[in-house]
């Protein structure tokens, strides 16, 4: 038994790199055993990635939630825009969105308590202090909006209006259950949170 | 093993590849200088964006146009020169560790951990070595990171269970196609949506199979008789969730191309250096 794995070893690339680059063979040893170890402790540390979306098992919900974004008068959907420019913009305002759900608190505070509880007092405020967002934000993050459309849009900006929608699928189409404002912002920078 | 003369061109493609996806990127306002100093990012539970956002290294790339601006120049130029200069490193040793910057910088801002992004980073590394040997064995290790990449993604769905969930891709068109059907509830492809809600087994089928088709890939661990098929069913996959999820991973498919059987199909145009080329083993194993 020993011996069939050891000469399954030898026929490993991993064996090969070893044999004939050192210095390489224990990069990807090392590389091997951090992503190894991400997988395990389903901790994601850039360069480690966990390739598992769509993985956890999805049901259909009651409602579902989207952000509704009107520019001077005129809803702007993301197909409206380039797709990139899309997918950051209304991803952005998702969680502006999100931390608007949760009066501003935002999800740094929990996961430091839950998972890092271990870190000293000092370096977990220190953490939640840089990361998290601050009232101070808002004004600044309603001008970006306006300067940011304006760039992707190729014109420029005025208003913004930003709802929380939600959704209820009746025979397979989206119907509107209700809509409130989130945000307002006005060129150059006034905001109304 | 891939010669020197084959190594430069396949580094001309790898790094054709990677230029055309940051001039798309350049086109969709993406790059860091038309970020306009974005205010809201999110590190979300990856430790090393947490890292860097608290020394303040995205909020430092994009609140100074020069800032951003040399970063997005580095980016398009090293894939440039990397081009125009195919044997050597340095371009694409400049280009990994700006692509590195570029990726946690974008990802944070965009507020969504849009992970293809590091196709540009990865289709990179390998040509960060100018030595023959080391270059092709980290190649080769590409082609392992690219079949992990799609083994697991379908592991992660076997062993969580989603796989035999009957409602999956119900979920998932109902969570991710809102916007669609808002939209263009009469376009072809919100009709095809609907259809596929109205149609489960169907809709979970195909789900099953993309599972079956991912969990495929782990065969390339053990032989690389079959790496035109995985190249093939790679294919099939992106092309799949484009019409299933609207997904297209541009970025990602480079990673692909390491599936590709190089030596093989270089053998001819790269006869002068022949006397260094060994044709690629059948065999293989990790």
């Amino acid at each position: 038994m020993l011996a069939a794995i050891t000469a399954y070893w030898r026929r490993t690339f991993l064996y090969e790199v070893l044999q004939r680059d050192r210095w390489l063979g224990v990069v990807f040893t090392v590389f091997l055993l951090c992503q190894g170890m991400a997988q395990v402790l389903r901790v994601e540390i850039t360069p480690f990635f966990l390739f598992g979306m769509y993985s956890e098992p999805i049901r259909p919900e009651p409602v579902y939630v989207r952000v509704a974004c009107t520019v001077d008068g005129e809803p702007l959907t993301q197909a409206q825009m380039p797709r990139f420019a899309g997918e950051l913009f209304f991803s952005t305002l998702h969680r502006y969105q999100v931390l608007h759900d949760h009066q501003f608190h935002d999800h740094y505070a929990a996961t430091l308590a839950d998972e890092l509880s271990d870190l000293p007092p000092r370096l977990k405020r220190l953490l939640e202090d840089r990361l998290s967002y601050r009232p101070e934000h808002a004004d600044p993050f309603g001008a970006w909006t306006i300067r940011y459309l304006g760039q992707a849009l190729g014109r420029p900006v005025s208003d913004i209006e930003v709802s929380r929608e939600t959704y209820r699928y009746v025979d397979r189409r989206p119907q509107l259950v209700e809509a409130s404002v989130i945000l307002r912002a006005h060129a150059p920078s006034d905001v109304e949170p | 093993m891939l010669s020197p003369d084959q190594r430069a061109i396949v580094q001309r493609v790898f790094f054709t590849w990677v230029l055309v996806a940051l001039v798309w990127r350049a086109f969709d306002h993406s790059l860091l200088m038309q970020l306009e100093a974005p205010v809201l990012g999110d590190g979300a539970n990856d430790l090393t964006f947490w890292l860097a956002y608290t020394l303040g290294i995205p909020q430092l790339l994009t609140a100074h146009p020069l800032m951003a601006g040399l970063l997005d120049a580095t980016l398009l130029g090293s894939a440039l020169m990397a081009i125009a200069v195919p044997r050597g490193s340095f371009f694409p040793r400049i280009h990994c560790a700006a692509a590195l910057l570029y990726f946690i910088t974008f990802t944070t801002w965009s507020n969504h951990h849009y992970r293809p992004i590091l196709g540009l980073l990865l289709a990179g590394v390998p040509f960060m070595f100018r030595g023959p040997d080391r270059f092709n064995f980290t190649f080769r290790a590409l082609r392992y990171y690219t079949l992990f990449i799609y083994t697991s993604a379908g592991l992660y769905k076997v062993f969580r269970g989603s796989w035999l969930n009957p409602e999956q891709m119900t979920g998932i068109i109902e969570g991710t196609q809102l916007e669609l059907f808002l939209a263009a509830p009469d376009g072809w492809h919100a009709q095809f949506f609907t259809w596929l809600l109205e149609h489960q087994t169907v809709n979970w089928l195909l789900f099953a199979l993309a599972t079956v088709l991912e969990v495929v890939f782990v065969v390339g661990y053990f032989t690389r008789r079959y790496d035109l098929w995985l190249f093939a069913a790679a294919m099939c996959l992106h092309i799949g969730f484009w019409f299933t999820m609207r997904f297209f991973a541009f970025e990602l498919i480079v990673l692909d191309l390491a599936l590709l059987p190089w030596g093989r199909m270089l053998r001819s145009s790269a006869s002068s250096g022949s006397d260094k080329m060994v044709s690629s083993p059948a065999h293989a194993t990790v």
